[in-house]
């Protein structure tokens, strides 16, 4: 049986390149997927085995596109919150907030006993 | 009216808290997985989950939620989101992870001990026994056990679990003592909390050896594969009364040692399929509080025999689903029976604490959690990778009792190599997943199946079944509240 290619471009602005190969990654029992990128678009070319597969494929792969994009919008933004909550998880020292658990309470580095007004 | 005395001015004025400003947000680090095609299941790195329509989803992430909105207070309180100066979220974050991985600073607390590889029974999904008349071709020798009691008492752990394994461990009862008395003598200096668990098939189960098990606080782990005609059909042996002889065995251990004091196993054949409720109705008339639906494994044996490949994992999920609708429904009838995988998930996704399963945690629990030592002295990462040496496959051997120190097996590069393959948090896929604080990774499995130790994912029955009890387990407590209040008392 003859296999079926479909081509599907998505604008590199929109979309990281990285996010793209996951979906592709994640979608790879049902079609195989070549990627090629040609003046900042990129290019999927994915072959399935039927026409209904590819009409089936291509909204996965743009659905899984879309969530892709959103974890990466994720990771880049808490990735160095991540980093650090892992190395304070692991680290016998307070990392977030030394001085509040190495001062003498009796002088109240924190400010705990100032009232907020006069903060 | 007079004004109420100002009891602390340290505290803002309730007007403060009236009108809720809309004020910038940050993301704290969370993953998300479509739960259906209208919802999804965000989880922070601590296991906590929360679930969202896809339309809410999108405004988190382009920080667009509007305060107001129920969902706003509880993805603060969960922590995936933060709107203020304080770094509690943080601290209670790090604590809740340093106690979610804390199976990582205890080390190896579970050791096998096969005494014996012989059995009598020919269970076709069987990975490892033998029918064997030579005693000595398959039954560990009391030196190896002694290397093994050395070795296991190297661990660190607190707590050491014992248990012994097969073929029919009953049938090298002989040894078993002699491994338990001198674990005693040797624990008097070691003061270590000590556990036994002898996984039998009851056959050879007698007087002798039940005074020795309440003597030593011993308990029982054995195979009720379901009704009698399912269970002789997977369970084979001379006189077709394996049934009987487990149902004798319960029996004389509940009467001798206690009621808690045998658990059952079971192992879905593509003969079970159909009997699921049967299989369940087993369980709650011998008095079970708790049965563990299991797929088949496919190592060994039950490979060599075709019978790990008479089912798809898709059937097997169908199966569970029916099981868990059934036992819910023994629940609400006043019988308390829980499924064991789904209190482990459940105790994952509803509390902050490790549960010690092996296949469910990253990295995995092989040679960190659990050590195979086999008649022979060889040392293995994992009962499964034991299994998988009996059909001539040698990978997760680390080492043998009478050659390598603890220290040369824990350190070794095949051993350090396997572990670094097991991390969810690196794998492709795994890494993006919104199930990975519930999941982990089965090398043995991948291996066996996919010939590699991570695995293509994407073709993985490891995460096809996990990914299905998981979305199961999610929308039970989510959209029928009376399923939901019995599957948080399985915890």
């Amino acid at each position: 049986m003859d296999s079926l290619k479909t081509t599907l471009t998505f604008d590199l602005f929109c979309y990281r390149l990285t996010a793209i190969q996951k979906a592709c990654y994640r979608l790879s029992d049902l079609a195989t997927f070549d990627i090629e990128v040609v003046d900042g678009r990129c290019h999927v070319h994915l072959i399935t085995a039927t026409p209904e597969e590819s009409v089936r494929v291509t909204a996965l792969l743009r659905r899984e596109t879309l969530d892709q994009e959103l974890r990466e919008v994720v990771a880049a933004e808490t990735g160095r919150v991540r980093d650090l909550l892992l190395a304070q998880a692991f680290s016998p020292l307070s990392l977030l907030d030394r001085t509040g658990e190495t001062a003498d309470f009796r002088e109240d580095p924190l400010g705990i006993g100032t009232p907020d007004r006069i903060k | 009216m007079p004004l109420l005395p100002i009891l602390n001015d340290r505290f803002t004025p309730e007007m403060q808290y009236r009108f809720r400003r809309s004020t910038a947000y940050s993301l704290l680090p969370f993953r998300f997985i479509r739960l259906d095609p209208d919802r999804y299941v965000l989880t922070n790195f601590v296991g906590e989950y929360i679930v969202l329509p896809e339309p809410r989803l999108q405004e988190l992430i382009r920080h667009q939620l509007p305060q107001n909105v129920p969902e706003y207070d509880d993805l603060k309180s969960k922590h995936f989101l933060l709107d203020g100066d304080s770094t509690v979220a943080l601290d209670l974050l790090s604590v809740k992870y340093r106690t979610k991985q804390a199976f990582l600073s205890n080390f190896t607390g579970l050791f096998l001990f096969v005494v014996s590889l012989r059995c009598d029974h020919s269970c076709p999904y069987c990975q490892v026994s033998r029918q064997s008349a030579d005693k000595n071709a398959f039954d560990m020798s009391l030196a190896s056990a002694e290397k093994a009691i050395d070795f296991m008492f190297q661990s660190p752990s607190p707590t050491l679990k014992v248990e012994f394994q097969g073929g029919e461990p009953l049938l090298n009862f002989e040894l078993i003592q002699a491994i338990v008395e001198r674990v005693n003598v040797r624990n008097q200096h070691e003061g270590r909390q000590i556990q036994y668990v002898i996984t039998s098939n009851l056959v050879y189960l007698t007087d002798e050896i039940l005074e020795f098990a309440k003597l030593h606080d011993i308990v029982f782990s054995t195979s009720l594969d379901g009704p009698e005609g399912l269970h002789n059909r997977n369970r084979p042996r001379p006189g077709a009364n394996s049934y009987q002889l487990a149902i004798d065995g319960i029996r004389r251990i509940r009467e001798t040692l206690g009621m808690d004091r045998v658990a059952a196993l079971m192992t879905t054949t593509e003969a079970s399929l159909p009997q699921v409720r049967e299989i369940i109705d087993e369980y709650v008339a011998l008095g079970f509080d708790s049965i563990f639906l299991r797929p088949l494994s496919p190592y060994g044996f039950a490979v060599k025999t075709g019978m790990a490949g008479r089912y798809q994992t898709e059937q097997w999920l169908e199966f569970y689903r029916q099981g868990l609708a059934h036992l819910l429904e023994w629940n609400r009838r006043g019988v308390l029976i829980r499924e064991e995988y789904a209190s482990l998930i459940l105790r994952k996704m509803l509390t902050p604490y490790p549960t010690g399963y092996v296949d469910l945690q990253s990295p995995a629990g092989i040679g960190i959690s659990v050590l195979a030592f086999n008649y022979n002295g060889d040392i293995y990462a994992s009962d499964e990778g034991r299994m998988l040496a009996e059909t001539g496959d040698q990978t997760f051997r680390l080492g043998n009792l009478h050659e390598h120190s603890f220290e040369e097996v824990l350190s070794s590069e095949r051993f350090v190599d396997i572990i670094r393959a097991t991390m969810t948090e690196a794998m492709p896929m795994c890494s993006d997943c919104g199930f990975l604080p519930y999941c982990g990774s089965d090398p043995v499995y991948h291996h066996a199946t996919q010939g590699d130790l991570v695995g293509l994912k994407p073709v993985s029955g490891f995460c096809q079944k996990n990914m299905g009890v998981f979305r199961q387990l999610i929308r039970l407590l989510e959209d029928d509240p009376s399923a939901a209040a019995t599957l948080r008392s399985w915890i």
